[in-house]
């Protein structure tokens, strides 16, 4: 084939036509097309979570189930499901203000406003009650494999124990410390985004931070005092059954 | 660095096709080809700030497009088969049914080859001269020659192929 004949065929396709509808796009349309991706991401990270907190759900009646006769196991457990109802719960009500202020109907500045403006406030949300599945599946999963094994809760020592602690809280530290970054990451690409829109919509986007911030600051301690306290007394009642 | 909205859009209005070219050549499905479309389109715009003179702009922009391209291929993870592309896309082309089928051959052909063969070879359709093609791709004008001489007979031969 000749050179002549391969241009030829090349310039049969028209600049202007056979491009697919999406390529028609606008800037905004553009950027609204990544801003999903961050929603999605998000939604997908607590979908999962969700999942696992209910494999812990399900591991937790599992043991009531096998330590029917054991009162301090159930204690453990009705705690347990109590905490992981609790953390579900928040999460759940993070997962469906997370799809309103993304709504799709919205103007894309204002989704990427919004996102931003609920990321920075919720952040702290998402990050502990996240990291917190990895106690939730440990101890429930640690009661099960002792029944599988043993058929019973085996007596640990002091150093069983701290290592079990020390194992809860590096797994648990180190999904926090994981989904941070993550979250970050997704700030910063949203700031990217609202920067490309060159508008207002980030200096209101700071602004409304700087106010929802202050009032966040309170539910923020307590949520963080509920946690260490639902820790330390899981601690306290499986040191004293085990 | 931001995208200016204005050249945003004088982007899309006078590089269109070229950009549509690229994208065309460096994907296997429509998602992939649009996603790789708006990439480019923002790469240019957030680059353009560093378009200095002494290269033509049609220079540097095939040069952001192709890299933004090559990069972009590696990191695709979608796995629909070239051919199902090829075979379902519907080419507005300005002749016949013919003619149709003579630039999915075309396309199938280039899907064959390395991602810096199409480059070179999409650079030479567009009637790029050897020196353009050099600057851009940033190899010599030599390399280039030699290069052309054996994808261009590697495409005769799959295309002559098909035709069989």
């Amino acid at each position: 084939m000749k050179d002549e004949q391969l241009k030829n065929i090349w310039n049969m396709i028209s600049d202007e036509t056979a491009a697919p509808d999406g390529l028609h796009l606008s800037q905004e349309q553009a950027i609204s097309s990544r801003s999903g991706s961050v929603q999605n991401k998000i939604r997908n990270m607590l979908q999962n979570d969700l999942i696992l907190k209910a494999v812990s759900g399900i591991a937790f009646l599992t043991d009531l189930l096998f330590y029917h006769q054991n009162p301090q196991v159930i204690y453990v457990c009705i705690g347990g499901i109590l905490f992981l109802t609790l953390m579900t719960t928040i999460q759940w009500k993070t997962l469906a203000g997370l799809n309103q202020v993304s709504d799709p109907g919205l103007p894309t500045r204002e989704v990427l406003s919004n996102l931003l403006v609920y990321l920075k406030r919720k952040s702290n949300l998402f990050e502990l009650t996240i990291a917190s599945s990895q106690i939730l599946i440990f101890v429930p999963g640690l009661l099960v494999y002792y029944y599988l094994v043993y058929g019973q809760v085996k007596p640990m020592t002091g150093l069983s124990f701290a290592v079990y602690t020390i194992l809860i809280l590096i797994g648990t530290i180190t999904s926090y410390i994981r989904i941070q970054s993550q979250l970050k990451f997704h700030i910063k690409y949203i700031h990217v985004c609202l920067s490309d829109l060159n508008d207002n919509a980030l200096n209101f986007a700071f602004n409304t931070i700087e106010t929802q911030r202050k009032q966040d600051n309170l539910t923020r301690l307590l949520v963080g005092l509920l946690l260490i306290f639902g820790f330390v007394a899981l601690l306290a009642v499986m040191k004293s059954i085990m | 660095m931001k995208c200016d909205k204005l050249i945003f859009d004088k982007v899309l209005e006078n590089h269109r096709g070229i950009i549509r070219k690229v994208s065309m050549l460096y994907t296997n499905n429509r998602e992939d080809q649009e996603d790789l479309f708006q990439d480019i389109c923002f790469q240019i715009c957030k680059s353009y700030r560093t378009f200095r003179d002494e290269s033509q702009f049609s220079t540097w922009l095939y040069r952001v497009a192709l890299n933004t391209a090559i990069s972009q291929v590696r990191k695709n993870t979608r796995k629909t088969p070239a051919e199902t592309f090829y075979e379902n896309i519907h080419y507005a082309t300005a002749g016949t049914e013919d003619s149709e089928d003579q630039v999915q051959q075309l396309f199938r052909a280039i899907s064959l080859l390395n991602r810096i063969d199409k480059a070179l070879i999409l650079l030479w359709l567009e009637e790029k001269s050897y020196d353009e093609i050099a600057e851009i791709l940033g190899i010599s004008k030599s390399n280039v020659s030699v290069k052309l001489v054996r994808i261009k007979k590697v495409l005769s031969e799959t295309i002559n192929g098909q035709k069989q």
